[in-house]
């Protein structure tokens, strides 16, 4: 009786229907965040003792079918097929029961022992539409919880049912989704083609399953099915019975499955769902109106950016300035002092400007940057906002072979790149998350910014800097271009929900906040740390110097730079700024145009723009991309920024001779 | 001698038009003739019968019963892979198609990106259209406001399937709440939830408008 049973739980269901709110209601602070083993899928897992039993609560990623569209639908399928949790509660959107219903369904079909969560009870109601909970619950077969997951009414009852399910209190007698005659005649042909040939596949997923998700031609099973050497002649039978229902409904078969799940639940709707005309425009209505309004819509766009870029440059400065002068005034020369009263000089230099200047670059970046970006996204996300956002700018984000979505982490980009590489995640495919990576470590960011405006800025004038801008924006089109015809796949067009407006929580906006901060330490401090370690014993050991001597050749040969220049590009990777300062510091001078021509100050800056932006952008990448595609990343970048370079200086070489 | 090649130029044009309207008529179960061919198309009943007599003896259409033949059927499948091809695919007016509908599925294959499977799926759905295809709109050029059914969906089986999981299947009505000029996305109210619809996609969702 003391040891306590173990049940696991996943939620299911679609975007935007409070099912992270459900979650953080379930969990409170007991939350791991990470990713799925090898996606950039977010994984949150938690866990609830309710009457001496340990539930262990995993969201699964929201969705809004269970096909190979994204990775999120794939890690969502498997995980039920798979790993088979005891209870899978699918949250569902009273005020839009048609469309979520569409992967109960599917979760119906799975065989997942179901719990329905019916929220936004509210929001439907404003909207007029009633539903009979009871009888839904009698068609579907499995219980049918009302709630209104903000206020954290039906959470208990939802709780409470779990446990009289996994007691056996509540008997379950799951709707069986059937198709139309000839499309389950075709099924039960396939099935028996899969069980009898494919023993292994059909006992993990079942071979009905099987059947349906090869009808519906899903890339991602036929791929499995064909790994199988006997699979060749499956999806032959495949082929020929999806060939017959198309002849027959003259429609591709994935088409015909979907109508036909369609068509159930309008059997259903009609049964449970009564729509009262309703009388007002609601809230919600009216900001959609303005929001996605074709002039003031980007009115209120720019606004909005404009009032997260001051939150988070002007903010995280102050926030910065703070934290830095605690740490240059009082801690850094305390333990300096420390240190070097009990150290010899080298390993007090060591610890003092390697460890403990990465440690300060780390805290001055994730803390205030990180951090109040994260509230920021998070408040945008759930609010409903960063649809209209993408909305407005679908038309031109085309242009550089992206679309809408990815407007918004470009746009943060050029206020630090960290975030912004952690926004990636909003795209859907692998793809467009690596097209936009590309382009965004490439973005000035508000460092590189104070290198360009304190080098050519200053001694070539503003139009110089601004022309450097515009040269970065339209290698940043070019390459965005490049990327989307040389990649393999195709393009996505938009496809996306359009959320209702809602009030976001302060709860769920400061737990998402601060878990993805604690996740960025995590990652980030031991590479900043190490880096600045390793930086610090190549200046100690005067390495440096015959690094430098190595690269002369190519920095001052081929770029036409002098050959110091070499250190400051080094350093840069730590932090740009540190470009400027140690260049300053290495001509003890800070009249930068004795010894840069023009020629050689564009060159650089140049450089140190486009080359890979930081240690602390390299971590977020690692993060978000993995090692190989962040190695890919870093290297494109740096070779981009000296062939850049190179050229830069070949033309204006020339254009100067004429 | 020129007036008699462009009129029976002209002919050959209506043809697949004419075979269009009478596999529409029998689909709901009208009685096709020369007049409602001719009040249909807006054309000269004269010109109507000799297209008319024109496809019975290229045999693809039997003279009695009215039914298409194997050829008239495959026609029809090549003039309405053209109609999607030359109108949505193409965003100058001067590239034209011709050539059979393997010829097109091979230039899909090759210039427009599309993979077997691809075109598979949009022969599946051109050769089972109910109506002509001429009387069907891209959701694209539907404005604000108005509402309209979802006929056919032309892309992947991985496309259509995308948009079938957002509700977007034959025969649904649909809303449109916004058409952003210049070329932005469209949204529109479908099965109860707004979603919003790139222009490259919009335009690859044909429909007929309903009466606003």
């Amino acid at each position: 009786m003391n040891r306590r049973r173990r049940v696991i739980l996943a939620l299911a269901g679609n975007p935007n229907v409070g099912k992270s709110v459900i979650f953080n209601q379930l969990t409170g602070a007991s939350q791991t965040v990470g990713n799925w083993p090898g996606k950039t899928v977010e994984r949150a897992e938690g866990k609830l003792y309710f009457k001496g039993y340990e539930i262990v609560i995993i969201d699964l990623p929201g969705t809004y079918s269970l096909s190979a569209y994204s990775q999120e639908e794939i890690v969502a399928r498997d995980y039920i097929a798979i790993e088979k949790p005891d209870i899978v509660v699918n949250i569902v959107d009273a005020s839009a029961l048609e469309r979520n219903l569409y992967l109960t369904l599917q979760l119906l079909e799975m065989h997942a022992p179901l719990i329905i969560g019916l929220n936004l009870m509210d929001v439907a109601r404003s909207k007029g539409i009633r539903i009979d909970v009871q009888k839904l619950w009698n068609i579907l077969g499995v219980p049918v919880i009302p709630m209104v997951a903000v206020t954290g009414h039906g959470i208990d009852r939802l709780i409470s049912t779990v446990v009289d399910i996994i007691e056996g209190k509540i008997k379950v007698q799951p709707l069986n989704v059937t198709y139309g005659r000839e499309v389950e005649r075709g099924i039960s042909a396939l099935e028996k083609a899969v069980s009898e040939n494919l023993p292994e596949l059909a006992s993990k997923y079942s071979p009905r399953w099987i059947a349906i998700k090869l009808l519906e031609r899903d890339e991602e099973i036929i791929r499995r099915v064909s790994s199988y050497s006997s699979g060749n002649l499956v999806l032959m039978v495949s082929e020929e019975i999806a060939g017959e229902l198309e002849k027959v409904h003259g429609e591709p078969s994935p088409v015909i499955i979907a109508s036909e799940r369609y068509s159930l639940i309008n059997r259903i709707i009609s049964e449970v769902q009564v729509v009262e005309s309703k009388e007002k425009v609601t809230l919600s209505e009216k900001l959609d109106y303005w929001t996605t309004h074709p002039i003031f819509g980007y009115i209120i766009l720019l606004s909005v950016m404009a009032s997260i870029f001051s939150a988070v440059f002007l903010g995280g400065g102050l926030i910065e300035e703070f934290l830095s002068s605690i740490f240059d005034d009082y801690l850094i020369p305390w333990i300096n002092d420390f240190c070097r009263s009990v150290l010899p000089e080298f390993y007090s230099d060591l610890i003092v400007n390697g460890i403990l200047t990465g440690i300060v670059a780390g805290i001055t970046i994730a803390i205030p940057y990180v951090f109040t970006f994260y509230i920021l996204l998070a408040i945008l996300e759930d609010s409903g906002y960063l649809p209209r956002a993408a909305f407005l700018m679908d038309n031109f984000m085309h242009r550089i072979g992206l679309h809408g979505k990815a407007f918004i982490p470009l746009i943060l980009g050029y206020g630090c790149n960290v975030p912004a590489c952690i926004g990636c995640r909003i795209m859907e495919t692998d793809r467009e998350r690596l097209i936009l990576g590309f382009l965004i470590v490439l973005v000035p960011c508000a460092a590189r910014t104070v290198v360009i405006l304190g080098i050519v800025g200053k001694y070539l004038g503003l139009l110089a800097a601004l022309s450097l801008y515009a040269f970065n924006l339209i290698v940043i089109i070019l390459l965005g271009r490049l990327l989307n015809r040389s990649l393999p796949g195709e393009p996505i067009g938009l496809i996306m929900e359009m959320p209702d407006y809602r009030l976001p929580m302060l709860k769920p906006v400061l737990f998402k906040t601060w878990f993805r901060t604690r996740d960025f330490i995590y990652v980030a401090f031991p590479l900043i740390i190490a880096g600045s370690f390793v930086l610090e014993l190549v200046r100690i050991s005067g390495l440096i110097w015959t690094i430098s001597d190595f690269a002369s050749p190519f920095i001052s040969g081929v770029l036409g730079l002098p050959k110091l220049t070499a250190i400051p590009l080094i350093f840069g990777i730590l932090r740009k700024e540190l470009t400027l300062i140690m260049l300053i510091e290495l001509f003890k001078s800070s009249e930068l145009n004795l010894f840069l021509t023009p020629i050689q100050m564009v060159v650089f800056s140049i450089i140190t723009i486009f080359y890979i932006p930081c240690i602390a952008t390299v971590a977020a990448c690692l993060r978000e991309y993995g090692l190989k595609r962040t190695l890919l990343i870093s290297f494109a970048s740096i070779f981009l920024a000296f062939l850049l370079g190179w050229t830069a200086n070949l033309i204006l070489t020339l254009l100067n001779f004429i | 001698m020129i007036i008699v090649f462009f009129r029976n130029r002209r002919i050959k044009r209506l043809i697949p038009c004419i075979l269009e309207i009478i596999l529409a008529l029998k689909n709901r179960g009208i009685p096709p003739n020369v007049n409602i061919i001719s009040k249909r198309l807006g054309v000269n009943p004269q010109i109507v019968k000799r297209a008319l007599d024109e496809a019975f003896s290229e045999n693809l259409l039997l003279k009695d019963s009215w039914e298409l033949t194997d050829s008239g059927r495959s026609l029809i499948l090549k003039h309405r892979g053209k109609f999607i091809h030359d109108k949505f695919m193409h965003k100058s007016p001067i590239f034209k198609f011709s050539g059979t509908f393997n010829n097109l599925s091979s230039h899909l294959k090759s210039n427009h990106g599309f993979s077997s499977n691809d075109v598979a799926s949009i022969k599946d759905s051109l050769s089972s259209l109910q109506g002509r295809i001429e009387e069907l709109m891209p959701l694209s050029k539907i404005p604000p406001k108005s509402k309209c059914v979802v006929v056919l969906t032309i892309g992947g089986y991985g496309f259509v399937r995308r948009l079938a999981d957002m509700g977007l299947t034959p025969g649904v009505e649909v809303l449109v709440e916004r058409n952003a000029p210049f070329g932005g996305p469209i949204i529109v109210q479908v099965r109860g939830s707004s979603v919003a619809l790139g222009r490259g996609v919009a335009s690859k969702i044909l429909v007929r408008l309903l009466e606003a």
